[in-house]
């Protein structure tokens, strides 16, 4: 280790402070990754739910109101109760007593033709995705603002960090002293302080939880084994969409997709599982051309 | 009608009972399905290496499955492709399969592929070539081979044997066995004017592993033409061949659905799976 000379900043070397904020900085950040993580886990103060029959829940603890709405659509659609062209979606009929909330809103406010992607700001569509919300974070598996914002806090340790790190960088210039290292040092841990200080998972860990293991069990629903929705059903395909985003819908059903304009890669579903097809055409030898196997 | 000793016990002795042609697509449906005693796997969709997790959970519940190949060309004069016949046996190896199964058919010539399966002349040259085949395939096989005679919307003029007689003669040189699609007799049979309970009766009934059944239409733009398009439901006539092909073996043979494309409700399909198995002599499932 270098000794301290008598230019040197604060009466240590560059070196060695560069060691040591390093190390204090290392520190912080994962001190700070444990809290968000603590903070993000609750504990089981909650019985976890069965979420099964609850498909628009399970999107909207996926990939939230979007998705929610992409799931609500899939059942209406399968079951024949909204028509779809160019991402206009019209009611053609009446939710049966399964439906649930955000399908009677969807219902109600596609009577007239109106786009999917502003279904989600309509009032009674808007309603219904509020009382989701607000069942996930009673249940424990969505956090709440409040939640979020105490998570978001803990960004502020690795602000601290980068504002010891920033009255270095004046200390040494003022000194006249070489400062590039702590420059470059300063700005990973001021990037990470951001990141930390914007950002903070919509889901607690159970809620993350629960969706692997819902996606584990229902992988039969998986885009790559592309499910036929008309076999499985209306709750299947919600399912499908709700666990695995709207790739699921492409995989499955393109012209349905199509039809609500979905992007292809919107959802955050991807199940993580390998596809062990090898060629997607091959599932069959028969269908409608007949290859006379 | 002729009745022949019961085959199916004594070619596959694993394979009994009632089956389905598993897909990705209702893999769901077919984990559900009680009772299923062996299922049938495109061959050519699999990496043995990796099989999908459905047929592999098929296979921890004890369901036989049997890896059916597509694109061998076993009637094709082009030589075999060594890496297609390699990958069909390491199918069966790693899916412990009593038995492989292909088709009496071509892909293509001349290095072009069709992309169908297509009908083979019924020539003595023609029929040199394919037991050639069969018996290369057989050599890398550790399992035995049923041959699968397909549907066809002609006949080559040059043709020497009848259907029946050209497969019992490919059967008899290369010790292969068959796998009778009911729906492949029925189309054939009705496409050429010709009573299919007489084309069944001069099949090699003896040398059945399995048999499958599918269903088909007549196609609007098409009358008069029964397509075996794997994708409508069972007619009755073909199930009523089912019953048939029962009685001339005076037993219940393994019977296996194929389905690819247009699927109805699962229940819908479950009533047609026990449609078959009852049609077959076979028990039903319980749901």
């Amino acid at each position: 280790m270098a000794l301290a000379a008598a230019g040197d900043t604060w009466g240590i070397d560059g070196t060695t402070f560069l060691l040591g904020y390093g190390v204090l900085a290392v520190g912080v950040f994962i001190a700070s990754v444990r809290a968000r993580r603590a903070l993000a886990d609750p504990g089981q103060k909650h019985v976890v739910p069965d979420l099964t029959g609850r498909h628009n829940d399970v999107a909207y603890l996926n990939g939230g109101a979007d998705l929610a709405v992409c799931s609500a659509l899939a059942r209406m659609r399968v079951q024949g109760l909204v028509a779809a062209h160019k991402g206009t979606i019209t009611a053609t009929g009446r939710p049966g007593p399964d439906s649930d909330e955000l399908e009677r809103a969807i219902a109600f406010a596609t009577a007239s033709p109106t786009p999917r992607a502003r279904l989600t700001w309509l009032r009674p569509v808007r309603t219904a995705l509020d009382g989701i919300d607000r069942r996930l974070v009673a249940e424990g598996l969505l956090l709440s603002p409040e939640q979020r914002h105490r998570i978001r806090l803990v960004g502020l340790w690795m602000t601290a960090v980068a504002g010891f790190g920033l009255l270095r960088l004046l200390a040494g210039i003022a000194d006249a002293r070489p400062v590039g290292f702590l420059v470059v040092a300063l700005l990973i841990v001021a990037v990470v302080a951001a990141v930390q200080l914007l950002q903070a998972p919509r889901r607690t860990r159970t809620g993350d939880r629960v969706l692997a293991t819902m996606r584990e069990q229902l992988d039969r629903y998986a885009p790559h084994n592309r499910p036929d929705w008309a076999l499985y059903g209306a709750q299947a395909a919600a399912l499908g969409v709700g666990l695995f985003g709207a790739q699921a819908l492409w995989a499955s059903d393109p012209a349905m997709a199509d039809a609500l304009a979905l992007q292809r890669l919107s959802g955050s579903g991807s199940s993580g599982s390998g596809d062990s097809s090898w060629s997607g055409g091959d599932s069959g030898c028969g269908s409608s051309s007949g290859c006379g196997g | 009608m002729r009745r022949v000793t019961v085959p199916s016990a004594g070619a596959v002795p694993e394979l009994a009972g009632v089956g389905v042609g598993w897909r990705p697509e209702i893999s769901g449906w077919v984990a559900d399905r009680p009772g299923l005693r062996f299922g049938e796997v495109i061959a050519e969709s699999i990496a043995p290496a990796v099989p999908p997790r459905g047929v592999v959970e098929l296979r921890e519940r004890g369901v036989e499955v049997v890896p059916h190949g597509i694109r061998l060309s076993l009637g094709g004069t082009d030589p075999l492709d060594p890496g297609k016949v390699t990958h069909l046996a390491a199918c069966a190896a790693a899916l412990g399969s009593p038995v492989v199964s292909e088709h009496v058919a071509f892909c293509g010539a001349g290095g072009l592929t069709a992309g169908h399966l297509l009908p083979l002349p019924r020539t003595r040259a023609a029929l040199d070539v394919l037991a050639a085949n069969v018996r290369r395939l057989q050599a890398e096989l550790d399992v035995p081979v049923a041959l699968e005679p397909i549907a066809s919307f002609l006949d080559w003029p040059e043709d020497e044997f009848t259907e029946a007689d050209f497969l019992t003669e490919l059967l008899e040189r290369t010790g292969a066995l068959l796998l009778l699609d009911v729906a492949n007799v029925y189309a054939n049979a009705v496409n050429r004017g010709r009573d299919p309970r007489t084309a069944l009766d001069r099949m090699p009934l003896s040398r059945i592993a399995y048999v499958h059944i599918a269903g088909g239409a007549e196609h609007p733009d098409d009358p008069g033409i029964y397509h075996d398009t794997h994708a409508d439901p069972v007619p009755e006539p073909v199930f009523a061949l089912l019953g048939e092909l029962v009685d001339r073996i005076g037993g219940a043979p393994p019977v296996m659905l194929e389905r690819d494309g247009r699927y109805p409700p699962a229940e819908v399909l479950s009533a047609e799976l026990d449609r078959i198995a009852e049609t077959a002599g076979l028990a039903t499932p319980a749901r």
